[in-house]
């Protein structure tokens, strides 16, 4: 430091001359602090946070990667202020008094800080994740004090408050490896069951992305107002789940439409009348076949 | 030029080179391939009527060899034994199987694009929770090798002791087949053998590969080497326990 100093008096002694002595030096370690020690914790926190991540998931490296970078700053912040005369006393215990007013203030956010501990604890989810909370569902972006950032599947940031994911049932998609998919398939009634329950297997059978183990689910789960319904659970790896969940529907479609299995699907008749003559209502000894073409009458 | 599964299609890098352009049908799979100005083009199961979708490559016109080889899977395979079969304890079975291969196209020894020559099942091996994704093959368990001269299957022998005091039933097994060498052996393709221990319980199989050929082959020719040596954290469970997926099933009952 001395050297420093006799070198810059050489260099700029007219003009040092003019500045106590006390505060040149004060300015250098301000200087150090701003642009040395300040850029080497952000670094350090970097470096922190890829080891933590590789180590231990993406959300605990981002958590201690802020822990250092805050500590880092504010301690900083507080020698540069020292630097400067300030003494942190009482600056200390300023912030003390307004700490606690701001903590009556702000019950919410206190109340979202410590559910974002409970959620980093708990872990229900990492960042990278899928999860759903209400009607939102997207992809993890970051666990902050405050809340949970995501982004939607079409691309729109939802912040939501720690708080509220505490409290809230949420799911999370891809916590798994493997899902399962649920198609709920009716036929009509007078079809061949055991022949559907077969053509169901053959078609989880021959689609490759259809995991073989564990076993697809075949169930009739009731008898509907115009189909005998039936529960179809495929298993899949999360990455193909929207892959074989089209795929599977068409296998399904195509299947039974080649071996002569009707879906029932709802009838509406459209009946055009004057209002001067009578609607053509009556009963009918015979039950519409539920796959009959509609029709329209008038 | 048209290649069939009949012809000897695999070929080691210098001992003979495909010609510039060509077709070869494995099973299920077709691959075609051209090679001019510069250019090398691989199209995997092209659309039969138009215009193939290419895989492009640039490569020097020079002392190029395009190869095609056989490869194991990429995943490991769950065997599942069309008759299942009962270990008793301290016995010891040979067992022979066969496995679709892959195949891949080469230049100069660098892999260009590499697929299936049947399209197989995936199955789930593990909990829900954690396992892996393989493949599904339902085959025969033979006895004694199989004579099979097609360039698409490789006879993996598995040598299986039940070192645990219980009836072991082999009803699974899975085949960790990244750690398998193939060989050629008077014109059939073999994978290394696989040695498997089980000590019963949950204790978990003990999986060795034994190094070079199969023991029961007089000589044979190195064809590919292992895609990744067999780690700790490869070896699992050979024959699994469904327990937590018959629960389930019982639940959603």
């Amino acid at each position: 430091m001395k050297e420093l100093l006799d070198s810059l008096k050489k260099t700029w002694g007219d003009y040092l001359e003019l500045i106590p002595e006390g505060m040149v030096q004060s300015s250098i370690r301000v200087i150090v602090l701003v642009f040395l020690v300040l850029p080497t914790v952000i670094a350090f926190s970097n470096v922190l946070r890829k080891f933590f991540t590789k180590k231990f998931g993406a959300q605990q490296g981002l958590v201690v990667q802020k822990l250092v970078r805050y500590a880092g700053v504010i301690l900083t912040t507080m020698l540069v202020f020292h630097e400067f005369g300030f003494s942190l006393a009482p600056l200390l215990g300023a912030a003390g008094i307004v700490g606690l007013g701001i903590a009556f203030a702000s019950q919410t956010s206190v109340s979202n800080i410590i559910s974002g501990l409970f959620l980093i604890a708990e872990r229900p989810f990492s960042v990278g994740d899928a999860i759903s909370v209400g009607q939102t569902t997207g992809i993890v972006l970051s666990i902050d004090t405050l809340s949970v950032k995501l982004r939607t599947l079409d691309n729109r940031f939802v912040r939501i408050p720690n708080e509220t994911l505490i409290q809230t049932e949420l799911i999370n998609i891809t916590r798994f490896p493997i899902r399962r998919i649920d198609i709920n398939v009716g036929v009509a009634y007078g079809t061949d069951l055991p022949k559907v329950t077969g053509l169901l297997k053959d078609i989880a059978t021959e689609n490759p992305l259809c995991l073989m183990e564990p076993a697809p689910l075949i169930a009739v789960t009731g008898m509907g107002e115009s189909s005998v319904d039936y529960l179809f659970g495929v298993w899949v790896v999360k990455e193909n789940f929207l892959a074989l969940r089209n795929s599977i529907l068409d296998d399904i479609h195509t299947q039974f439409a080649e071996n002569g299995i009707e879906i029932p699907f709802p009838h509406r008749s459209v009946i055009i009348s004057s209002s001067e003559s009578e609607l053509p209502l009556g009963t009918s000894d015979t039950t519409s076949s539920a796959g009959a073409a509609p029709t329209a009458g008038g | 030029m048209e290649i069939s599964t009949a012809d000897p299609i695999w070929l080691h890098p210098g001992e003979q080179s495909l010609p510039p352009s060509g077709r070869v049908q494995c099973r299920e799979l077709t691959a075609c391939w051209e090679f001019d100005h510069e250019e090398l083009r691989v199209a995997i199961n092209p659309p039969p009527e138009s215009e193939p979708n290419w895989q492009r490559w640039t490569v020097e016109t020079e002392g190029g060899d395009i190869s095609i080889v056989p490869m194991v899977p990429d995943r490991s395979v769950v065997f599942e034994p069309l008759t299942r079969f009962f270990l008793l304890p301290a016995q010891s079975t040979r067992i022979y199987i066969e496995i679709p291969l892959n195949i891949a196209f080469k230049w100069n020894g660098q892999t260009l694009v590499e697929a299936p020559s049947e399209t197989l099942s995936q199955t789930w091996f593990g909990e829900f929770d954690a396992g892996e994704v393989c493949y599904w093959v339902a085959a025969r368990a033979h006895r004694e090798a199989p004579v099979s001269r097609d360039n698409t299957v490789a006879i993996s022998p598995l040598m299986l002791s039940n070192r645990s005091d219980d009836t072991l039933e082999v009803s699974r097994i899975c085949l960790r087949t990244c750690g398998l060498n193939l060989y050629r052996a008077d014109g059939v393709i073999w994978t290394s053998e696989t040695e498997v221990i089980h000590r019963g319980g949950d204790a978990q199989s003990r999986v060795d590969v034994v190094d070079g050929p199969p023991p029961t082959l007089g000589s044979a020719t190195l064809l590919t080497s292992r895609r990744q040596p067999l780690t700790r954290a490869a070896v699992g469970r050979t024959f699994r326990s469904l327990m937590e997926w018959t629960i389930s099933t019982i639940l959603e009952e």
